[in-house]
């Protein structure tokens, strides 16, 4: 048995547990920990097969190697966006109380899905548009919200995020 | 080294690499869990020194390990944190009620299922072809012509430079979406690193070790050129110090809407745009790179994409800016520029 | 000469089996011991002494010198960054546990009994 061959077949049980823990668990960052298993497991089998392609002068083939090193990068970042929705999604969850006014939402946005680095990146380009509404934003989102709440509030109209920055608003008012 | 031997302690590195994979999925703590994640990240740079990749390896341990263990240790502590003080306003109930665990009979198909798939790949993988395809013979080949001699940087920062720029984008593109996650107020604040509890021995590390890593990331970068090393592992190295500047309060993290920052992420990638695009009329094409000025072009490009590596990660790790950190007594917002 | 190489290759056996012998000691009373300020003595002493006498027993088999001072340098950090997590271990299990701190200082009710048990997870309810 060579390394690659043992190493693959390694890295065909780590993808199974990995793929186990994702779908396992229902803490967020249980499953982030379980899909960086899945992901080293795939990246493991990638070294195997350079390992297949080595030739003389080279012990490993550098195409694969490549790429897993682009992949260990791009997997951070994912890995990292997804703990910052987690982050916020749990601070929210804090701040939210024992009335918990967004219930029904709060289990289908606890899925660090796929479409939310999308979502989150349009929201973050929105905000660097309005400035000046930044400046302003802690002594006016009380106010503002107060009434949009009402309207908006159990609407799911495809502006989830909006209602979920609610509750930061009125929380920092309340802190004052 | 005598083969069986060899044989022998990758046998061992592979079953401590399943026994960790399955101790860091199946342990209840959480924090147990990420440690043996991270313990796991660094096996994995042994497995990957026994295949012969030591650029991997090291990506790995310092990105793939380090970092991600201090993101998710970091991010535990936040979730321990909020939960304590959601179950003393008593609002942890109702969470705890929605959350219920998958009957057994669903575990074990589960089980099954994964099993399934990774029984599937280990045929896949043993069915691959007889001699394997190798692109390291053209690599070999073609390397001259860049002027370098690590066959795995030729292939990042030239044979397979697009991938290379895409995922910087990729990066910046990602740092987009974790500072958008800002609540409404704090937008445009500094982003802050957890500190860590028990400050004074951090404290010392902090001040004892950036000298030594701001060397090594120096020397891997240059040396990068020949031998296993590289704008990666630089960068990420170069990253780690500043976390734990920022953990041990030594330091702030700039505003997210300094000027300077913005500029110093998007660096690297637009010098890495710009140099290709200037391939189009100098050379052959985008991202080749013109005749006679490759070691120059790669160097400044490797150089610059070190500095924004660097950034990025450790804004990653700060993740968005949080109304706590200005609570706290740290900078005020800047006024519009 | 061959009698010099072989001598330092007995040195190399030497050192880097005492240094093996010194982890397995220390592992085992990091397994063994029954709380943390026994199991960092354990760890720490054996450790740092068996990773001396590892890059003790290395360093006749470089082949140039830079590479010994990289084994050196090794060592050294190894030893700072061991002292330092030792210190931060001592202090989270002497100090009480800081988990159970807030983040602004503040100490939740210890006996609260809130749910929050060790494992501390929303949702991570399902183990064999």
């Amino acid at each position: 048995m060579t390394s690659a061959t043992l190493f693959s077949l390694c890295s065909a049980a780590l993808v199974g547990i990995g793929l186990f823990g994702l779908l396992l668990h229902q803490d967020p960052l249980r499953r982030i920990v379980a899909l960086n298993v899945l992901g080293a497991g795939t990246f493991l089998l990638f070294g195997a097969i350079a390992r297949r392609g080595a030739v003389d002068g080279l012990p490993s083939d550098p195409v694969p190697q490549a790429m897993v090193i682009t992949g260990v990068v791009v997997a951070f970042a994912g890995s990292a966006l997804a703990v910052s929705i987690v982050r916020r999604l749990a601070a929210l969850d804090a701040l939210d109380g024992p009335d918990g006014p967004d219930g029904p939402d709060a289990p289908s946005s606890i899925e660090p899905s796929d479409d939310a680095p999308r979502d989150a990146s349009a929201r973050g380009s929105g905000d660097s548009d309005g400035e000046v509404g930044g400046k302003s934003g802690a002594g006016s989102t009380g106010v503002d919200d107060a009434p949009r709440r009402g309207v908006n509030g159990g609407a799911f109209d495809g502006r989830p995020r909006r209602s979920s920055i609610e509750p930061d608003g009125r929380a920092s008012m309340e802190g004052r | 080294m005598i083969p069986a031997l060899e044989r022998a302690v990758e046998l061992a590195i592979g079953a401590m690499l399943v026994g960790l994979a399955l101790w860091s999925v199946l342990v209840r703590p959480r924090f147990a869990s990420i440690v043996g994640f991270v313990v796991f990240g660094l096996l994995l740079m042994l497995a990957w020194m026994r295949l012969g990749a030591p650029d991997v390896a090291m990506t790995e341990g310092a990105i793939g390990s380090g970092l991600a263990g201090f993101l998710l240790l970091s991010a535990a502590a936040r979730l321990r944190c909020s939960e304590i003080r959601r179950a003393r306003i008593g609002a942890g109930e109702p969470q705890r009620a929605r959350d219920r665990s998958p009957r057994r009979s669903s575990i074990v198909a589960l089980g099954v299922g994964c099993a399934a798939v990774a029984a599937a790949l280990a045929a896949a993988v043993a069915a691959l072809p007889h001699p394997a395809p190798s692109l390291a013979p053209a690599a070999l080949e073609r390397l001259p012509e860049l002027g370098i001699g690590n066959p795995v940087s030729g292939v990042l920062i030239g044979f397979r430079a697009l991938d290379t720029l895409v995922e910087k984008i990729v990066l910046v593109v990602a740092l987009v979406g974790v500072w958008g996650l800002a609540a409404e107020a704090s937008w445009r604040r500094a982003p802050s690193v957890d500190p860590s509890p028990e400050i004074e021995p951090i404290r010392f590390l902090a001040r004892a070790l950036p000298p030594v890593g701001i060397v090594l990331a120096i020397y891997l970068l240059w040396r990068g050129a020949t031998e296993p090393g590289g704008a990666f592992p630089a960068g990420a190295i170069l990253a780690a110090m500043a976390v734990l500047v920022l953990a041990a309060g030594l330091g702030r993290l700039p505003p997210t809407a300094a000027r300077s920052l913005r500029l110093a992420i998007c660096a690297g990638p637009l010098v890495f745009l710009g140099v290709g695009g200037l391939g189009m009329g100098v050379a052959r094409g985008f991202l080749d790179y013109p005749a006679g000025f490759e070691v120059l072009s790669i160097k400044l490009i490797e150089v610059l994409l070190t500095g924004s590596v660097a950034v990025v990660l450790l804004l990653l790790v700060a993740g968005p800016p949080e109304e706590a950190a200005s609570a706290n007594g740290m900078r005020r917002p800047e006024p519009p520029l | 000469m061959s009698v010099v190489a072989a001598l330092l290759d007995g040195w190399t056996v030497l050192l880097v089996c005492a240094g093996i012998g010194f982890f397995v000691a220390g592992t085992t009373g990091m397994l063994r011991f029954p709380d943390a300020a026994t199991r960092l003595h354990a760890l720490t002493k054996a450790d740092n002494l068996g990773v001396g006498l590892v890059v003790l027993g290395l360093l006749p088999q470089v082949a140039r010198p830079a590479e010994g001072f990289k084994l050196l340098v090794i060592w050294a950090l190894v030893l700072l960054a061991s002292a330092v997590s030792s210190q931060l271990v001592a202090r989270v299990a002497t100090d009480g546990p800081p988990i159970e701190e807030d983040r602004n200082g503040r100490t939740a009710p210890a006996a609260s009994g809130t749910p929050l048990d060790r494992s501390g997870s929303v949702g991570a309810g399902a183990q064999p």
